[in-house]
């Protein structure tokens, strides 16, 4: 490896945050820079820690929104009526959830609203 | 002459009666040194025998008195240890018989304890297993009935959810 995966994502998160920055280019050339230097391992690693930088830089908040099944139009309008602008949502699927979706701001706030927080605070 | 006429009408001849009082001195005389006198020491060497006899008959009569009577002192005495020992032991074994009662007593409630314990522990676990199996029931329950329905029960959850992070915002 020749640099830390620090290093690469603090490298990248600069590179996006620059001006007229087109994200999705930068990305692939960053990508090659890393299979060029042997590093495509840490590829996973180092695009999570620069998303968290370039989240903590911006200000933006990062949101992961979990349900059960793929949301549907009429479930994605609420969910898009809490979003605001700048925000970078990652939705997954988690089966266990059974019903509902659990929101997760910034890695720390957690708003679960799933069947199988609900059960469970049922059968505690 | 008139006492020797009587003596002669008696027909007593005086020489003759003489030497028969000789004689009859001689012999007193013999038999005095030769019979009599071994016979009364012999009798009275016999009397102090029987007399030393009788004075050791009566002194051991009195020693025999006197151990009987110590006899019977240390026989009442005994008496009176043996009925102090039975009632000792008779006071010692109320005494025993009590704790004993008392230890089983005690043992009877703490095995009566225990066995409570016991039961309401058993209860306890059948209790929760029966819970458990009913929860575990209820949840396969809604589970199914998540699955028959899931769009409108996910629809009133994300609605909820959504309307939660709002209040929280």
């Amino acid at each position: 490896m020749k640099h830390k995966p620090k290093i690469y994502a603090q490298a990248l998160a600069e590179v996006i945050l620059g001006k007229d920055a087109d994200e999705k280019k930068i990305l692939e050339n960053f990508l090659k820079f890393l299979q060029k230097n042997g590093d495509m391992g840490k590829a996973n690693q180092i695009v999570s820690l620069a998303k968290k930088i370039f989240i903590k830089k911006t200000g933006r908040r990062q949101l992961t929104i979990e349900s059960a099944r793929r949301i549907k139009a009429k479930q994605k309008e609420l969910v898009d009526s809490i979003l605001q602008k700048g925000d970078v949502v990652e939705e997954k699927i988690n089966k266990d959830l059974l019903a509902g979706i659990k929101i997760i701001i910034n890695g720390e706030k957690q708003f679960d609203g799933s069947m199988r927080k609900k059960l469970n605070n049922l059968f505690q | 002459m008139e006492e020797a006429g009587i003596i002669g009408q008696l027909g007593l001849n005086w020489k003759l009666f003489l030497s028969q009082a000789v004689n009859f001195f001689i012999l007193l005389i013999i038999l005095r040194a030769f019979v009599y006198k071994p016979l009364i020491s012999i009798i009275e060497k016999r009397n102090k025998k029987i007399k030393e006899g009788l004075e050791k008959a009566e002194e051991a009569d009195t020693r025999l008195k006197e151990v009987d009577n110590i006899a019977k002192g240390k026989i009442k005495e005994a008496e009176q240890e043996s009925i102090g020992i039975i009632k000792n032991t008779e006071a010692e074994a109320k005494v025993l018989a009590g704790n004993l009662q008392k230890k089983a007593e005690e043992r009877q409630k703490e095995l009566m304890a225990q066995i409570a314990l016991s039961h309401k522990k058993q209860q306890e676990e059948v209790k929760s297993a029966v819970l458990k199996e009913a929860a575990e029931l209820v949840k396969k329950t809604i589970i199914k009935t998540v699955e028959l329905n899931p769009d409108q029960i996910d629809d009133a959850l994300i609605k909820k959810a959504i309307s939660q992070v709002k209040n929280e915002a």
